[in-house]
């Protein structure tokens, strides 16, 4: 326990968070920075998915993969740098797709993808498995988080139209992608302690640009599947 | 008719119009959600939520990369 004394949290939620597991899906830029903050807050066991390999275009802002590992499974990759940085967590590669069957066990999943259409595949497994989802998205200098307790608040279709087409996804520097990957640790963080603090039926919109940080209300559309 | 878009004040010369019709003259595209007044409008109310003198529109993108 020594490792988490600066965590300067209580027996009962640090022993909570050794306790939990939680899937990652996508070990690029928003989950190499979740991967750390995760290994860091102390989460006992973490899922990784993704069957990208790491490529050097990969290296300016996903610093869990090193030039050594260009080619490998950036889940394999991933797995690497936590065994390195503390082997007592447990890990668990997935080189496929996200499914649904892949949620079973898993307390919370981490949207780290980086296309609106796993996006909404996702959002649609964790309704279907009951599995609490952390949201987010980036690019450029915007970015996007939200949590979803299925069933009790507003999903990703509640919000948004899968049909409407997304905005191309053009590049994004470290210290963008590292900010929001932080804010959705944050909320994976808070929906193991304290989820009533979570954004639950409202979405945070960050432009880095004039540094706005806004916090839109959402309410569980009636209309909506879930 | 003024209305504030995102903290700035702009300046509908064609009066009171809809929300689909401010989207469709701002060639409004990609995933989006706008709260009108504090509060968010259903896609599917556009064509009659009409846009009022003072109103304030609170317009926010999601982006989809990762």
């Amino acid at each position: 326990m020594n490792r988490y004394t600066k965590n300067n949290l209580s027996k009962e939620v640090q022993a909570k968070l050794l306790t939990s597991k939680v899937l990652v899906c996508g070990c690029g830029g928003l989950g190499s920075g979740v991967i750390v903050n995760l290994a860091g807050l102390g989460v006992g066991t973490l899922g990784l998915c993704d069957f990208d390999r790491v490529e050097i275009t990969n290296l300016n802002r996903q610093f869990i993969h090193t030039n050594a590992n260009i080619g490998k499974y950036k889940s394999e990759s991933a797995k690497e740098w936590i065994n390195s940085y503390n082997p007592e967590i447990e890990v668990i590669t997935y080189i496929e797709p996200v499914s649904e069957k892949m949620l079973e066990g898993f307390d919370i999943v981490v949207d780290c993808t980086d296309n609106f259409k796993t996006k909404f595949q996702l959002n649609d497994f964790a309704l279907k498995m009951s599995t609490p989802l952390v949201h987010a998205g980036v690019s450029r200098n915007r970015g996007q988080v939200m949590s979803i307790i299925p069933h009790q608040t507003a999903c990703l279709r509640c919000i948004l139209d899968e049909n409407e087409q997304e905005e191309s996804n053009s590049g994004v520097i470290s210290p963008t992608v590292n900010l929001i990957s932080s804010i959705e640790s944050l909320e994976v963080f808070k929906l193991i302690t304290n989820p009533e603090n979570a954004l639950l039926n409202k979405v945070l919109f960050v432009d880095i640009k004039e540094y706005s940080f806004k916090t839109i209300s959402f309410s569980k559309n009636p209309h909506c599947i879930c | 008719m003024r209305i504030m878009v995102n903290g700035k004040t702009v300046e509908l010369e064609e009066g009171e119009i809809s929300l689909s019709e401010f989207v469709e003259k701002r060639a409004l595209k990609g995933l989006f959600a706008i709260e009108k007044n504090f509060k968010i409008i259903n896609k599917e109310d556009y064509s009659t939520e009409m846009l009022h003198e003072g109103d304030s529109l609170e317009i926010v993108g999601f982006v989809g990369g990762g």
